[in-house]
Order: C-alpha cells, then sequence, then structure tokens
C-alpha cells in the first residue's frame, strides 16, 4: 500500500497551494490519493471501490478548494483529509442504505403507484416514504416485530434469517416458511394501512 | 516508478474531475470531445507521454482574465509536466473557446467542431513558430 507523505512535505505543499502555484493541486492529488484510498479500504467500512474512490476524491479536492479550512495547529493535513474522507464515506453509505430501504419497502407494498425509476428526482415521493418510515417506527413496538420488520427493509429472502428471529429454527422447512410469511403477511398489511393512512387525503 | 493500482485509482478520479472547471480535467475533457481526439493525440500535441496527461489534469486551471498570470501559470504547469508551453496555451484558449461559444449556442457541434479544426489547422504549418505569440 501507497504510505502518505511526511508532515513536512504536506506543509510545503500546502504553502504552494496557499500561494497560488496551479501545480500545487497536482502534487497533493498525486502524493495523497492512492495512501488515502488505500487507507479507507483498510478501514473496512465498505467493500464499495467506487464509493471509497469518490470519498476519497471529493474530501481531496475539498481541501484544495478551500484550504484555509486547515488548521496546522489542530493537526496534521493527513489526518484532517482522511477524517474529512471518512465522514464522505460513512455519509455515501447511509445515503445508499436510505435509498436501499426505500426501494425494498417500495417492492414489498407492490404498490404500483410508485415508480422505481423516478425515486432520486421525485421529492413528494421520498417525503412520503420518510413519513411512512417514521410511523412505522411508532406503530411496530414489539422487539422480535422491529428485528423482523429490519430484515425486511434490508431486502433479505432467506427464510432462515427470519426464522431465527421468530425462534423457529427447529420447525420443518414447510412450517418455517409458513410461519414467515404469516408474519411478513401480518407485517405487510400494518405496511399498507400506515401508507394509505398517510396518503388519505388532508394528510 | 507509480505501481499498476496507483496509476488506476488516479485515473478514476481525473475522470470525476472532467466537469470541474478549477482542474485542467476539464480543458483537457472539453479539448478532447469538442476536437474527436483521445489521449494520444492529445499527449503527441503536447509532446508529452499519454501518463503526465495525469498529472496535468490535477493541476489548477490558469487565471484565464489576466494575460500575464495566465501566462506564468501556463507555464508553471508545462515545466512540472514536461510539455510544450505553447501548445499547452493554444489547447486551454480552444477549450475555452469551445466552451464559451457551447454556452451561447446551445451546443451547434459541427459548426464548433469546424470552427476549432480550423483553429488546430494553424499549428499545423511547419513555417509557423511552434510557441505562442506574444
Amino acid at each position: 500500500m501507497a504510505s502518505f507523505p511526511d508532515k513536512g512535505w504536506c506543509v510545503e505543499a500546502h504553502g504552494r497551494l496557499v500561494g497560488g502555484n496551479p501545480t500545487a493541486s497536482a502534487e497533493l492529488c498525486k502524493a495523497i490519493l492512492p495512501p488515502l484510498v488505500g487507507w479507507l479500504r483498510a478501514k473496512g467500512r465498505t467493500t464499495n471501490k467506487e464509493l471509497i474512490r469518490d470519498a476519497a476524491t471529493d474530501a481531496l479536492v475539498d481541501y484544495i478548494k478551500h484550504p484555509d479550512k486547515w488548521n496546522l495547529k489542530k493537526g496534521t493535513l493527513v489526518s484532517y483529509i482522511c477524517m474529512a474522507a471518512d465522514r464522505d464515506l460513512l455519509n455515501a453509505l447511509e445515503r445508499e442504505q436510505r435509498l436501499r430501504r426505500r426501494e425494498v419497502l417500495i417492492a414489498d407494498v407492490e404498490d404500483e403507484g410508485f415508480d422505481r425509476n423516478v425515486l432520486p428526482e421525485n421529492e413528494a415521493l421520498t417525503d412520503a416514504i420518510d413519513g411512512l418510515l417514521s410511523a412505522l417506527e411508532r406503530q411496530v413496538t414489539s422487539a422480535t416485530d422491529r428485528r423482523f420488520l429490519t430484515l425486511i427493509l434490508k431486502g433479505e429472502r432467506s427464510t432462515d434469517e427470519f426464522a431465527e428471529v421468530l425462534g423457529i429454527q427447529n420447525l420443518s422447512k414447510q412450517e418455517k416458511a409458513r410461519t414467515v410469511k404469516q408474519h411478513k403477511d401480518r407485517l405487510k398489511k400494518i405496511i399498507e394501512r400506515l401508507r394509505n393512512r398517510l396518503n388519505a387525503p388532508g394528510k | 516508478m507509480r505501481p499498476e493500482s496507483d496509476s488506476v485509482e488516479l485515473r478514476a478520479a481525473v475522470a470525476r474531475l472532467e466537469g470541474d472547471p478549477f482542474f485542467m480535467a476539464s480543458v483537457l475533457a472539453d479539448y478532447r470531445t469538442a476536437l474527436r481526439l483521445n489521449d494520444q493525440h492529445i499527449a503527441k500535441a503536447l509532446g508529452c507521454n499519454v501518463e503526465a496527461l495525469t498529472s496535468l489534469a490535477f493541476c489548477r486551471t490558469p487565471r484565464l482574465n489576466n494575460e500575464k498570470f495566465f501566462l506564468s501559470d501556463v507555464q508553471a504547469i508545462a515545466n512540472y509536466v514536461g510539455c510544450d508551453w505553447g501548445e499547452l496555451a493554444r489547447m486551454i484558449r480552444t477549450a475555452q473557446s469551445v466552451s464559451t461559444l457551447k454556452r451561447f449556442t446551445g451546443g451547434a457541434e459541427d459548426q464548433l467542431l469546424k470552427a476549432a479544426r480550423d483553429k488546430q489547422g494553424d499549428g499545423d504549418n511547419p513555417d509557423k513558430p511552434k510557441s505562442r505569440k506574444r
């Protein structure tokens, strides 16, 4: 794995950047980007290479465009950029997870009115789903149901995973499948009822 | 020499910066698209190797609103990358013109391409000096 440049080099490069040298950005990108990507990978928050690359690039570019944000007295340049990249990556992962939960939710309630292809652009839809998720959190209070619902929202398809939550691993395959389906249907009905209530006129 | 994995990461970052006018990556992308060239063509015109284009792409775009600053920025970049500063200056000005024209014409691509090629054709005259006239 490529190693980060030392503190002295970073301070000098920072000086060139602040001084308006047009090549300082290239020096910094070439010296910091590869080890930063390696560091993020080693941290193990995700295996998604694209998200890691984007987070590393965005953090570095943000520093290059606003070098005054870094305060030398508060820490090294490398630690500042690493923290920023890690924060960007966490935010990106959160956005991705949220989007996935929404897609699964839509797929599970099988609502023909929702077009999954327009999800990111449709603010009204986003608001509707946010409302639905909050209402669900209030409505489903049982710990088992919450764990079960979490699996549904994660897109889990394995009956065994659901069976484990319900504590029915020892039942026969058919029995497990039947019981899991009953619970799924019950929770889907709750989701549908909440959705209908949220979509009702005046809401 | 840089490991291949580092080069992959750097090239991916360059691709992400192609839409950001702060970086030379956007100038290279505009020029490449307008003249329908590839990196080999651009590197040859600049008198450098293709790998040097990655370094070039990460440089800040020269200050275009002041001729003195523009020239000093271009020379500093050319010196760092190891390319012909006159060609680099011409390339940046062409990309800038194409980008400006595109904004005003809404992208009448064939006309822009013809204009850009005519301009580039000037540089093919062997009797003309390579570096930009002042």
